[in-house]
């Protein structure tokens, strides 16, 4: 196990055993999606208070935990990238953002999609909702100060401190925005969510749709890596010879 | 399994009333979720394409002068 | 620089960086009147795009002093780090053999003093100009008075991790923004309670916190920030 570790810590090794478990790892994901969209979409029942406006769920609360959770991943890189300088390590921190972004981005239009018939608006100040906004802030923070650096090696150490200044900072914006909101207007309930209050059948098929898009962050990671890997070991004779096959395939 | 809740398509389509939310809201994390897999899909072609020009081109300019990795990004 | 190890102790140390950090500071008194302007200037700007009215004035009155004090410490951050990493006496203090936490809180330290300190005096009397009752006025202060110097601890990690970059103003405004979210909502808050009757120790306890918090952990970041920009 502990070697099967290290070797994935070499940016060869990770390619090379990424190379099948990416196609299988694709088509797990979209079968998992597949049926908790349906499931979701066409057979779960609706809701007795929001009607079929719930359906939005099977999306929005699997991208709202992923984002977390992308972000505790992407800090977990980035901490083995400053105390060991794995390189792949920084290169999944740096495929986790856009992906973590997205997702970030997923939760927030959908919320606001969803609360428009629930509450009569878009927006409101919500402590969820704020934080997630906070939370896409700081993805972009991420994103944009890697990318103002020329040099790779400096970008990834700055997004690496950065990345870790915002576990610290993330829970207490979460908790200040939850004040805050007590102070403003009574806190409002989010409603009928995917938890045990809910009969079986509405929450299995978000089962299937969260597998599918943790499924789907893995691909996505991946994919991201395994390009930086050809980029960044551009020099190495391994790559050069993986570009001659498969260009003059295409 | 369940039954389908809707007993048309039109009626699918609708969604209770709710059509252009549930569908705006899946249409968009489709597109961003999307994007997210044919990015990295490009980026691939071009990395391995590009990798491929820039060896052939050191492998001329070898052959030609000493003169190796003349232009470096 | 001799190779001689000289030993100046924790004072010393902290003592000497205070020292040339003022002394720097007070030769080029930009430093301390340009984050003040601004802060002024910026409040000014409300009661021209709001209207004049005082019961308007008074309820946005804790939350625009807030905001602004927030943007004026931010804007001050380019003058932290900026000459030390053009004439190279970053690389020096990196290198000294003193602690680098400590020196560098001094110079975070120094830097308040200078920028932030000001805004926390002639925050009274913007809050008065916009129409804010008297009782706001003291936990104005003391929340100032212990959020402004966590909000420079971390404009200073975004300008440390900015400092090598050429165009960084608008990029350290992202980083550093959403950070200074949990200071911006618990000093307002502080005013606000005040300015409803409702007890504020609780609140001014957790800035306290906050600043305990980042005095801890800041220089540590700052300090691998500016290795990642001298490096």
């Amino acid at each position: 196990m502990l070697q099967w570790l290290y070797k994935l810590g070499s940016p060869r090794h990770f390619y090379d055993m990424t190379t099948t478990f990416v196609r299988w790892l694709a088509i797990v994901t979209f079968v998992l999606l597949g049926i908790g969209l349906v499931w979701g979409l066409m057979f779960a029942p609706p809701d007795y208070q929001m009607g079929d406006n719930f359906r939005i769920i099977y999306i929005h609360v699997p991208s709202a935990v992923g984002m977390i959770w992308i972000y505790a991943m992407m800090a977990t890189m980035a901490a083995m990238h400053m105390i060991w300088n794995i390189k792949v390590a920084d290169m999944v921190a740096k495929s986790s953002a856009v992906i973590g972004a997205s997702f970030a981005a997923v939760c927030l239009v959908t919320g606001a999609i969803w609360g428009k018939p629930t509450w009569g608006t878009y927006w409101i100040w919500d402590a969820k909702l704020t934080s997630a906004l906070i939370m896409f802030f700081v993805y972009v923070g991420v994103i944009a100060l890697r990318s103002a650096f020329d040099s790779e090696t400096s970008g990834s150490k700055a997004a690496s401190v950065l990345t870790l200044v915002g576990v610290v900072n993330l829970p207490i914006v979460y908790y200040a925005a939850e004040w805050w909101q007590t102070l403003h207007q009574p806190s409002s309930d989010l409603g009928g969510r995917a938890d045990g209050a809910n009969p079986p059948e509405i929450w299995i098929p978000a089962l299937f749709t969260g597998f599918g898009l943790i499924g789907l962050v893995f691909l996505v990671v991946i994919m991201r890596t395994r390009n930086e890997i050809l980029w960044r070991e551009r020099r190495a004779s391994w790559v050069q010879e993986l570009a001659v096959r498969e260009v003059s395939h295409a | 399994m369940p039954d389908i809740q809707f007993d048309s398509l039109g009626d699918f389509l609708n969604m209770g009333g709710y059509a252009f939310y549930v569908w705006t809201a899946y249409l968009f994390t489709l597109v961003v979720l999307a994007l997210n897999l044919l990015l990295p899909l490009r980026d691939r072609k071009r990395v391995l394409k590009l990798l491929k020009v820039r060896m052939q081109r050191d492998a001329a300019q070898s052959g030609q002068s000493g003169l190796k990795e003349g232009v470096e990004e | 620089m001799s190779g001689a190890r000289v030993s100046l102790g924790l004072r010393g140390v902290l003592a000497s960086v205070l020292r040339r950090e003022l002394l720097i500071a007070l030769r080029s008194p930009g430093n301390i009147v340009n984050p003040l302007m601004f802060f002024v200037i910026a409040v000014t700007l409300f009661p021209f795009g709001g209207g004049a009215d005082r019961v308007f004035l008074a309820s946005i009155a804790p939350g625009v002093v807030w905001v602004t004090a927030l943007l004026a410490v931010m804007l001050s951050m380019d003058s932290l780090f900026r000459a030390d990493y053009e004439d190279g006496s970053l690389e020096q203090l990196l290198l000294s053999p003193q602690p680098l936490y400590f020196q560098l809180l001094a110079k975070v330290l120094a830097h308040w003093l200078m920028s932030g300190l000001p805004l926390v005096v002639i925050a009274p009397l913007l809050a008065y100009m916009l129409a804010m009752p008297a009782e706001g006025y003291w936990p104005l202060v003391a929340g100032l008075l212990l959020g402004t110097p966590t909000l420079s601890l971390i404009g200073a990690i975004g300008m440390a991790l900015t400092v090598g970059l050429s165009r960084s103003g608008l990029l350290l405004a992202v980083l550093v923004l959403p950070m200074s979210i949990p200071v911006l909502v618990f000093g307002a808050g502080i005013v606000q309670n005040a300015l409803n009757g409702l007890p504020v120790a609780a609140l001014l306890a957790i800035l306290g916190a906050l600043l305990t918090l980042a005095l801890t952990l800041a220089p540590l970041a700052i300090g691998a920030a500016l290795r990642i920009s001298v490096n």
